[in-house]
C-alpha cells in the first residue's frame, strides 16, 4: 500500500516546484525515518502569555544581575533561580500606545492600524525548522480560542480551549483506520491539484495587483496541501501510547472558572505534548486581554482587565497582584514539571526554551514598555540564566522609590514610554528563534541578539 | 448557545417557545438556564452562581423544597423558570430545499455526459455565471480519477463537486477579466453585486435569468428586481449584517464589564444590546424612515431585558417592540442605545475619547490619527485626594498643545455622552475613587464649527439639524459594504450625486438605497 502513496508523493512536489514558491514553504522531508519517541538533541520552545499587564509596582525587580530579590508577584519563581531570567526594559516600538492590540504583536512586532496586517510570529518561524520532525509544526492553546501565532500571510492560526479536545487531536487515531483516512487523502489531494492548477493558470494572466488578492488563496490551499502531505507522511506512524492516568487527568472536564485546574491541566498536556514527541512549539495564551480568567479559588471575580483598570483602588491593587502571583505559580508548576520530566537526553527542562510574559506592563493606562519578560530553561539550546537582565539601568535615574521602600507612582511612566529605545522585544525573540535553528539574523524590528542569555 | 429568549407567563399561563437551530450529527448535552438579571435580593441562598435552576438529575443542584421560593406573604422571592416539556424534530428537509438541490446530481449513475451536465450545472451556480466546457475538465477529471481509484460513484461525484466549491470561482466575486477594458459590469457580475449587497448570498433563479437575459441593466428590469428582492425576507441579513459592520457592533462585549461595578451585566444583556441596534435599524429600512432617525428619534426597539436596563416600561411581549420614548427617558437615536454606549467604553469606565473617535468614524466619516507612541500615562488618582471625573484628567487635551490640535475635535463628541455609564446607564453623577462626594457629570461642549450643547439630548440635535455630513458618511459606508473596497476621492462626486438625488425624499433609508443601486458608482466597475 506504500506504493500509491508515495507516487501521489511525488506528483505533489512537482505540483510545489511548478508554483515557484513565492512563499518559503516549510522543508518538508517525508523520507525522513519517521518516529514515535524524541530523537536525542531535541529542541523545543513554548511561548505563553499574560494579559493586561502586572502591578508593575509589586512586579518590578530593583537589583540588577545574580544577587537580585525577587519581587512579591514574581516570589513563586524564586525556587527556579537558576534556570530563568527575567528580564526589563524590553517593548515592542509598533506596540506603543496601541492599547490592547499588544497581544497580537506579542510574538511578531509588526505595525498595529488600518490597512496594516501582521507579520509571521517568531514560533511558527520555529515551527517552520521543527516541523519534520513531529507529527504536529505546532500546537496552539488559549483561554478564548484566539491565538498568538500567525502565518506567513499574517493570518492568525485558531487556537484550541478544551485540554479534552486537544489531547484527541494529539493521541488519538481517527475513526475508521489508516486506510480510510489514506483514501480520504489520496481525494483531497487530487481536488487540491485541480483547484491549483486553476488558480495558477489565472495568475500567469493578472496583474500584480490582483495577484496580491490571489496570493491568500494560493497561500490557503497551500497550508491544506502540506497538512495533507504531512498527515499522509505520518499515517503509519503509530501514535504514541498514553498512559491511562495520564488520559483520565487530561481528558476529564476543567472548567476555567477554576483557573488552577485548568491551567495546571493545560501545562500537564505541554508536558505530554513533548515528552512524546508529538509537537516541538507550543504558544498558549493564558487569558486574552479581554477575558484573563477570574480566580474564583481565591475570591476574585474579576477578569484581569477589571482588575489592570484599577485607578489606583488599594483593593483592587493588592488583588492584582494576587491574581498575578497565581499565574506566575501556575507557571512555576509549569517549570516544576519540565525540570522532573526526562527525555533521552535528561530534563525537558535543558532542552526547552519557556518564554513567559505580556504585552502590557501598566494596564491601567495601557502603557506598552518595560514589558514583564521571563526567559525559562533550555540550556541545552545554549541558553544560561541566574541574573535579573535589567535594559533600563543606565538609562534613567533608577527606581523611583519611596520613603517605605515601595515603588512610587513615577513607575509608571517607564512603563508606558519606554526609558531604552533599543531594549526591543524583537531582540529576545531573534535570539530564541536562532537558538531554535532558525538561520536567520534578524526577526521584525529587531537591532540585535541579547548576549546575556547566551552561554 | 443555541437559544436564548425572555420569558414572561405567570404560571396559569405557560408559553410554548419554538427556535430552530443547526445540529451537527453527533451527541448533544444541553443545558437549560434561568439567567435571571439584576442583584440577588436574597443573598446567598437566593442566587446559586448567578442562575436558578434547580433539577433533579443533577446530585449539586438543590430540589426545590431546599430553596427558599417565597417570601412570608408567599410572593416570589425571584422570577423563576417552571420548565414542562421540551420537543425535538428533526432533520428539517423543507421543500425548498429540496428543490435547490435537483438537478446538482444526475438521473442516471452510469451515463457520463449525464453526469458531466448535472457537474456544470453545479458550477454555474456555485459560479455564478455561465461555465465553459473546457473549465469543468479538470473537475471531470477528479471524478474520473476517484472512479479509476474504484470509488463508487457517488463518492467521485461528491469529490468533484468538493473542487467546485474549493476552486477560485467559488471563493472569490469576480469582475472584469485579464487583459480586457471594459467600465460597465456584466449582467451576471451585476447580479453578483446586488445578491450579496442585499441577500449576502449568491443570486437566485428569477435574478439568474435576468441576468441569463441580459436584460438586468436595464432600469425597468433593475428596479424591479430590487424591489423583489427588498421584500424578499433574505433581506434580514443586509439589515442585520451591514448595521453590526458599520457601527462595529462585534466590539459590544469584546472588554466585559467589571463584574464588580456592574453586576448587573449578563450575557443576555449583552445579546440584547446589539439586537436592539439592528432591530432599529430594520425599522427604518422597513418604514423607509428618514437617516436623521439614526441620529435623534422619539422611538427605540426594546425587549423586556433592555427595558430593565434602561429603567423603562416593560414591551408587552418577551420579544423586540417599537416603543415610544418621552424625553424624561434621556433615549432616541442609536446614540444613546446601550450598545453603541458599551462598545465605545472598556467595561471598567466610560471612555469619552474613545467615544469621540468612534463617533467620528461611524457618523462623521472622519478618521482621526492615531495617537503619537510616546504618549506619557496616565497616573491613578490618589485614593487620598478628592474625586475627579475623566473629563477632569481629559482636560490636560486641552493645555498641551501637541494634543490639543486633535483632540479639541475629539473629544468633545464623547464628552456630550457623559450622562451614560460603560454599560450605557442613564446617571447624573460619576462613580469614581477619593475622598468627598461623587461629582456630578457635564456633558456640555462646544463643536469645532462653535455651535454649543449642554447635553446629549442638544448635541443630537445639532447633529440632526445639519443630517448631511452624515448622510454623506453613510452613503459612503453603504458602498464599501456593498462594493467591497475602500471609497477614494474618484468615488466622492459620485457619493455626492446619490446624497443630492435622496434630499427630496428627506434621505428614506430605501430610496437611498435604491438611488445607490442605480448610480453609475454601482453600476459600473
Amino acid at each position: 500500500m506504500n506504493i500509491p502513496r508515495q507516487s501521489w508523493l511525488i506528483s505533489r512536489r512537482h505540483v510545489l516546484r511548478g508554483l515557484g514558491a513565492t512563499i518559503a514553504l516549510p522543508m518538508l522531508d517525508c523520507m525522513r525515518p519517521l518516529r514515535a519517541a524524541a530523537a536525542p538533541g531535541a529542541k523545543r520552545a513554548v511561548f505563553i502569555y499574560l494579559p493586561n499587564g502586572v502591578n508593575t509596582l509589586d512586579y518590578q525587580i530593583l537589583q540588577t544581575g545574580a544577587d537580585y530579590q525577587f519581587s512579591k508577584c514574581l516570589k513563586p519563581l524564586e525556587r527556579h533561580r537558576a534556570e530563568i531570567t527575567p528580564i526589563s526594559g524590553l517593548h515592542h516600538p509598533n506596540g506603543l500606545g496601541h492599547h490592547h492590540g499588544c497581544q497580537g504583536i506579542w510574538l511578531t512586532g509588526a505595525e498595529i492600524g488600518q490597512g496594516k496586517r501582521n507579520s509571521i510570529s517568531v514560533d511558527q518561524l520555529i515551527a517552520e525548522k521543527m516541523a519534520p520532525h513531529t507529527r504536529f509544526p505546532s500546537l496552539e492553546i488559549s483561554d478564548t480560542g484566539r491565538s498568538l501565532a500567525y502565518n506567513r500571510d499574517g493570518i492568525s492560526l485558531p487556537a484550541e480551549t478544551k485540554p479534552g479536545e486537544v489531547f484527541k487531536r494529539l493521541f488519538e487515531a481517527p475513526a475508521g483506520g489508516a486506510e480510510k483516512e489514506r483514501e480520504a487523502l489520496r481525494r483531497r489531494g487530487s481536488v487540491l491539484d485541480a483547484v491549483l492548477d486553476e488558480a495558477h493558470d489565472l495568475e500567469r494572466r493578472i496583474g500584480s495587483e490582483d495577484r496580491g488578492r490571489l496570493d491568500q488563496y494560493l497561500t490557503a490551499v497551500r497550508e491544506v496541501e502540506i497538512r495533507t502531505e504531512r498527515a499522509d507522511g505520518w499515517l503509519d506512524v503509530p501514535r504514541p501510547t498514553i498512559t491511562d492516568a495520564d488520559r483520565q487527568r487530561i481528558t476529564r472536564q476543567v472548567s476555567q472558572n477554576a483557573p488552577g485546574d485548568y491551567f495546571r491541566t493545560m501545562y500537564d498536556l505541554m508536558i505530554l505534548a513533548f515528552q512524546t514527541d508529538v509537537t516541538r512549539v507550543i504558544t498558549f495564551s493564558s487569558g486574552d486581554e479581554g477575558k484573563g480568567l477570574p480566580i474564583p479559588e481565591l475570591g476574585i471575580n474579576q477578569t484581569r482587565h477589571a482588575l489592570s483598570h484599577h485607578n489606583g483602588d488599594p483593593d483592587q491593587l493588592a488583588r492584582l497582584t494576587q491574581s498575578d502571583a497565581f499565574n506566575f505559580e501556575q507557571f512555576a508548576y509549569f517549570l516544576d514539571r519540565l525540570a522532573e520530566t526526562n527525555d533521552a537526553d535528561g530534563p525537558l527542562l535543558d532542552s526547552t526554551v519557556a518564554l513567559y510574559g505580556s504585552g502590557m506592563a501598566y494596564g491601567h493606562s495601557h502603557g506598552n514598555a518595560n514589558l514583564p519578560t521571563v526567559v525559562a530553561g533550555g540550556r541545552k539550546l545554549g541558553l544560561k540564566h541566574g541574573k535579573h537582565v535589567d535594559f533600563n539601568v543606565g538609562h534613567f535615574d533608577g527606581y523611583a522609590l519611596g520613603e517605605d521602600g515601595v515603588l512610587q507612582n513615577t513607575h509608571y511612566g517607564i512603563c508606558s514610554r519606554p526609558v531604552n529605545s533599543e531594549a526591543r522585544l524583537s531582540n529576545l525573540l531573534v535570539t530564541l528563534a536562532q537558538k531554535m535553528e532558525v538561520e536567520t539574523e534578524s526577526f521584525a524590528d529587531s537591532l540585535g541578539t541579547l548576549s546575556q542569555l547566551e552561554s | 448557545m443555541i437559544f436564548e429568549a425572555d420569558v414572561l407567563a405567570p404560571e396559569e399561563k405557560p408559553v410554548i417557545l419554538e427556535f430552530e437551530t443547526f445540529l451537527p450529527a453527533g451527541r448533544f448535552d444541553i443545558v437549560i438556564n434561568n439567567a435571571v438579571p439584576g442583584p440577588s435580593n436574597s443573598g446567598r441562598s437566593g442566587r446559586p452562581g448567578g442562575f436558578v435552576f434547580t433539577t433533579l438529575d443533577d446530585p449539586k443542584s438543590r430540589a426545590p423544597w431546599q430553596r427558599k421560593m417565597t417570601d412570608d406573604e408567599g410572593k416570589p422571592l425571584y422570577p423563576f423558570l417552571i420548565f414542562d416539556w421540551i420537543e425535538w424534530e428533526g432533520p428539517l428537509v423543507k421543500p425548498e430545499d429540496l428543490e435547490k438541490r435537483k438537478g446538482f446530481f444526475p438521473e442516471s449513475e452510469t451515463d457520463p455526459e449525464a453526469a458531466a451536465a448535472s457537474l456544470t450545472r453545479f458550477a454555474e451556480r456555485a459560479w455564478r455565471r455561465p461555465v465553459a466546457p473546457e473549465e469543468m475538465a479538470r473537475y471531470t477529471k477528479v471524478m474520473a480519477g476517484e472512479t479509476a481509484a474504484g470509488a463508487p460513484f457517488r463518492t467521485a461525484y461528491k469529490a468533484a463537486m468538493l473542487g467546485i466549491l474549493a476552486s477560485k470561482n467559488f471563493a472569490y466575486l469576480a469582475e472584469g477579466s485579464p487583459g480586457e477594458h471594459r467600465p460597465g459590469l456584466t449582467d451576471w457580475e451585476l447580479a453578483s453585486r446586488l445578491s450579496y449587497f442585499l441577500w449576502s448570498s449568491l443570486p437566485d433563479a428569477e435574478l439568474s435569468a435576468a441576468a441569463r437575459e441580459g436584460t438586468l441593466h436595464e432600469p425597468e428590469v433593475l428596479r424591479a428586481q430590487v424591489a423583489r428582492m427588498m421584500s424578499d425576507p433574505k433581506i434580514a441579513r443586509f439589515t442585520g449584517s451591514f448595521p453590526r459592520q458599520w457601527l462595529q457592533l462585534k466590539k459590544v462585549g469584546m472588554f466585559p464589564p467589571d463584574e464588580k461595578l456592574y453586576p448587573d451585566y449578563d450575557g443576555w444583556l449583552e445579546e440584547s444590546m446589539v439586537l436592539e441596534t439592528t432591530h432599529y435599524f430594520a425599522e427604518v429600512f422597513k418604514g423607509n424612515l428618514p437617516l436623521r432617525e439614526f441620529l435623534d428619534s422619539n422611538w427605540t426597539m426594546l425587549n423586556p431585558r433592555l427595558a430593565l436596563h434602561y429603567g423603562l416600561p416593560a414591551p408587552s411581549g418577551s420579544d423586540f417592540e417599537k416603543v415610544a420614548l418621552l424625553p424624561g427617558h434621556h433615549r432616541g437615536g442609536i446614540l444613546t442605545h446601550a450598545s453603541t454606549l458599551s462598545l465605545t467604553s472598556d467595561g471598567a469606565r466610560h471612555r469619552p475619547v474613545h467615544r469621540g473617535v468612534w463617533l467620528s468614524e461611524a457618523i462623521l466619516g472622519k478618521t482621526p490619527p492615531p495617537p503619537p507612541p510616546n504618549v506619557a500615562a496616565i497616573e491613578p488618582n490618589p485614593v487620598t485626594e478628592p474625586k475627579a471625573t475623566i473629563r477632569m484628567k481629559l482636560a490636560a487635551h486641552t493645555q498641551d498643545t501637541n494634543c490639543a490640535s486633535c483632540h479639541a475635535k475629539i473629544d468633545p463628541l464623547g464628552l456630550a455622552f457623559d450622562h451614560y455609564d460603560a454599560i450605557g446607564r442613564w446617571r447624573t453623577e460619576e462613580v469614581v475613587t477619593g475622598t468627598g462626594a461623587n461629582p456630578p457629570v457635564d456633558a456640555s461642549g462646544r463643536l469645532p464649527d462653535g455651535r454649543t450643547f449642554k447635553d446629549a439630548t442638544e448635541f443630537k440635535k445639532l447633529l440632526a439639524d445639519q443630517p448631511e455630513p452624515f448622510v454623506h458618511a453613510f452613503t459612503e459606508k453603504l458602498a464599501t459594504y456593498a462594493m467591497r473596497r475602500a471609497m477614494t476621492v474618484d468615488d466622492a462626486a459620485g457619493i455626492a450625486a446619490i446624497v443630492a438625488k435622496s434630499k427630496d425624499a428627506n434621505y428614506g433609508l430605501k430610496t437611498l438605497i435604491e438611488n445607490f443601486i442605480s448610480s453609475d458608482l454601482f453600476l459600473k466597475r
